[in-house]
């Protein structure tokens, strides 16, 4: 029993340092069309326009694995180019499992959570 | 009681939105800036509320969107409303969107870059002479008319044409006499802006170069040929932000006692911040060179001081992440007056 919990306690710290970017549908990109996106440099990915959603507990991590930068500099990027070009700001949900709930209730959505789900595609794994 | 009718319209977003579905609502998001200003000029101190931005977009459908940025700004006991931006955009497809409305003219990077949302600019105070028409700039910040503009891989471009601008002859409205008036679209003699704006992006360092031509009515009943040139060059690579850009004129006069010569004008700016953590101190300097033949300066009030160069050093703190406090100190001198005074500047800037 004692080894059983030690062995998820194990698996969760290592899990937690992974971001998972998901969608509902199971498509194919590179790590720098990835950052274009969620930088919002552009909203496309293969060709189709996808709606960002940010799962506000990890959008530290991901500012950190995916551009060596700070969540605030991040963000600051996301208000930039939306303030600019007048889309609405990413929506930012405070937990993994809202977020999974909210890419399946929307299409064309990308997000990004620290705990796998099977319900949706997960399409990049970023690990520290 | 066109404020009225702006607040109105306010409270009936924010009570029609309460009653919708999130997906049938219209997002707002605004800023505000509060300021405490020491101006060596005059010698004063003045506590003001700045402005109050609501900011409003739609998705109307995949391609189709919606921007409204109405803005609040306070003149003595009373505040005024500006309607700064009202555009639709259409996506045509992933290298081109069309825009129509009210905008940002696209010349340079701050004018696009930042706006009235005080919160996500680093320093208190734009360049001067980019400054929004109303608070002393030279250039038309905002135009109406018709906008194409995307990205091809790392190459953006910007294209537009415009109703003109001119000098404006009396006080009307929120208008000075002397100040430049974009008057939303009802441009007089039917003069038109014709822009360009391209620029590459290597990564974290964006180079770019922006043009624009109008005849510009000035003041009695004269005119300038005003040919803008000149590029930009960005840098934002983690914590480091380095902004500058360069505007050469190259104008003509169009008067009883003009002549074929070309007037040449310059303004350049740069900027370079470094962010430690919430902690970003700046350096900012400013110089302009303006031509005294040249009429459509010698129109401007803002230009009434003359040339100038102006020295800024400042620092950004955030108090969370939607909240900042900045303080500066800045240098003016003025060319025309030989004049050097100092002011002293703090300011809460806020997102919600």
């Amino acid at each position: 029993m004692k080894k059983m919990l030690f062995l998820l306690s194990l698996t969760t710290l290592l899990l937690a340092n992974k971001i998972y970017i998901i969608a509902d549908e199971e498509i194919s990109v590179s790590k720098k069309e990835l950052q274009h996106f969620f930088s919002a440099k552009s909203d496309y990915l293969n060709g189709k326009k996808y709606k960002r959603v940010s799962n506000k507990e990890a959008l530290g991590s991901l500012a950190k694995l995916m551009f060596s930068i700070s969540k605030k500099k991040l963000s600051e990027k996301w208000i930039k180019q939306n303030f600019r070009k007048g889309i609405p700001f990413p929506l930012s949900i405070k937990n993994d499992t809202k977020t999974v709930e909210w890419i399946k209730n929307h299409p064309n959505t990308i997000g990004f959570i620290t705990r796998p789900d099977e319900s949706v595609h997960i399409i990049y794994t970023f690990s520290e | 009681m066109h404020n009225i009718f702006a607040v109105l319209f306010v409270i009936t977003i924010l009570f029609s939105n309460s009653l919708h579905a999130e997906e049938n609502s219209i997002p707002i998001h605004g800023f505000f800036d509060i300021n405490t200003d020491y101006t060596g000029a005059d010698k004063k101190v003045k506590f003001t509320t700045g402005s109050l931005d609501f900011y409003f977009t739609k998705n109307l459908s995949d391609r189709i969107y919606i921007l409204i940025d109405l803005v609040f700004e306070t003149t003595g006991d009373s505040f005024i409303v500006d309607l700064e931006r009202l555009k639709i955009m259409y996506d045509v497809n992933e290298y081109l969107t069309i825009t129509s409305g009210k905008f940002h003219t696209p010349y340079g990077y701050w004018n696009t870059g930042f706006h009235h949302g005080l919160q996500i600019q680093t320093s208190i105070l734009r360049p001067k002479f980019i400054a929004f028409e109303d608070r002393g700039g030279i250039l038309p910040s905002h135009s109406v008319g018709m906008m194409s503009e995307g990205s091809v891989g790392d190459f953006d471009y910007n294209f537009y044409v415009t109703a003109g601008m001119h000098i404006q002859e009396t006080n009307d409205n929120n208008i000075t006499a002397g100040q430049i008036s974009t008057s939303d679209g009802q441009s007089q003699d039917g003069n038109t802006l014709v822009g360009a704006t391209c620029a590459y992006n290597f990564d974290t360092i964006k180079v770019g170069l922006h043009t624009f031509t109008q005849t510009v009515n000035t003041l009695n009943n004269q005119s300038s040929d005003v040919n803008m040139g000149g590029g930009f060059l960005v840098i934002e690579e983690n914590n480091l932000e380095f902004y500058s850009e360069a505007y050469i004129f190259v104008n003509h006069n169009n008067t009883n006692t003009s002549t074929d010569e070309y007037l040449f004008s310059e303004a350049y700016y740069a900027q370079i911040a470094y962010d430690f953590d919430g902690i970003k101190p700046y350096i900012r300097v400013e110089y302009t060179h303006y031509n005294e033949k040249d009429v459509y300066f010698t129109s401007q009030v803002a230009t009434a001081g003359g040339s100038y160069n102006r020295f800024a050093l400042g620092l950004n703190y955030s108090l969370a992440e939607d909240a900042n406090i900045k303080i500066a100190v800045v240098r003016h001198n003025e060319h025309n007056t030989q004049s050097i005074y100092y002011d002293a500047l703090v300011q809460f800037a806020i997102r919600f």
